[in-house]
């Protein structure tokens, strides 16, 4: 795994969430990490990217995609991308769980912050597992 | 020069921006809190505040339907979790991360002698 990309739908938060991280008291947990942040237009997707195609940029350019789930689950959505695409070597897709709650609680992002350095800490033995919720 | 319309499309992921992957439902929380334009494009960027009146517009104009599936939203976001075997990974990638911090904070990176499971004498 190489990086992180937020999708456009959460980017500000996981610029938040990224200045943090590089920030005391987490910056030696960030480091330790030796990994990149991206936004789309980093990696040549356009904000209006379909699912599969941000999916597959993901997996190809081992990135880890940070997302929100306000989306129906329809035939073209990311839940359904990584329904058809997900394989055992997948890299998963996290979710923050409530993006609104992020901008009103410090003690939120703190305990998604911790569950993130969690989730990248233990990255290869995650792969397949399609979807993660932070929380 | 021709520019493309902004409108509210149905690209099968929910009604969403012609121009943006940004969705209906990816704005509702903002305003029903009231947020600003600016407020709005402070956490999402890439949008324009063009695109946001577009579907402000929208918003309003089917405002009960949308706050009914805001909440259908919320619920099953919130009933949504990791598996507990996922969440063990988790416990146990945390608690390497700290005790590798704690060895790289004493300036031995590879572990005390004796380190393990054993309790010494």
């Amino acid at each position: 795994m190489k990086g992180i990309l937020a999708d456009v739908n959460v980017q500000g938060y996981v610029d938040y969430l990224v200045a943090i991280l590089r920030a005391e008291p987490w910056r030696l947990f960030w480091d330790d990490l030796k990994i990149s942040y991206l936004h789309f237009s980093d990696v040549g997707l356009d904000a209006k990217s379909p699912d599969t195609l941000v999916w597959e940029s993901c997996q190809q350019r081992e990135l880890v995609l940070i997302t929100a789930n306000r989306n129906q689950d329809d035939p073209e959505s990311l839940e359904a991308t990584i329904r058809a695409r997900n394989t055992a070597n997948s890299l998963p897709v996290l979710t923050i769980g409530d993006i609104q709650y992020l901008r009103h609680s410090r003690d939120y992002a703190t305990r998604v912050i911790e569950k993130l350095l969690d989730t990248l800490d233990g990255i290869e033995a995650l792969r397949g597992t399609g979807r993660l919720y932070l929380p | 020069m021709k520019t493309n319309p902004i409108e509210i499309v149905d690209r099968g992921r929910g009604l969403q921006l012609s121009t943006s992957r940004i969705t209906v439902q990816d704005l509702v929380p903002y305003f029903q809190e009231g947020c600003s334009p600016d407020e709005i494009i402070r956490w999402i960027p890439t949008l324009t505040h063009e695109e946001i009146a577009v579907v402000e517009r929208y918003y309003l104009d089917h405002k009960k339907e949308l706050d009914s599936e805001d909440r259908r939203i919320r619920e099953r976001n919130a009933q949504r979790k990791n598996p507990p075997w996922v969440e063990k990974i988790l416990e146990e990638s945390r608690s390497e991360r700290l005790a590798r911090m704690t060895r790289q904070r004493d300036g031995n990176p590879n572990g005390s002698p004796g380190e393990g499971n054993s309790r010494g004498c």
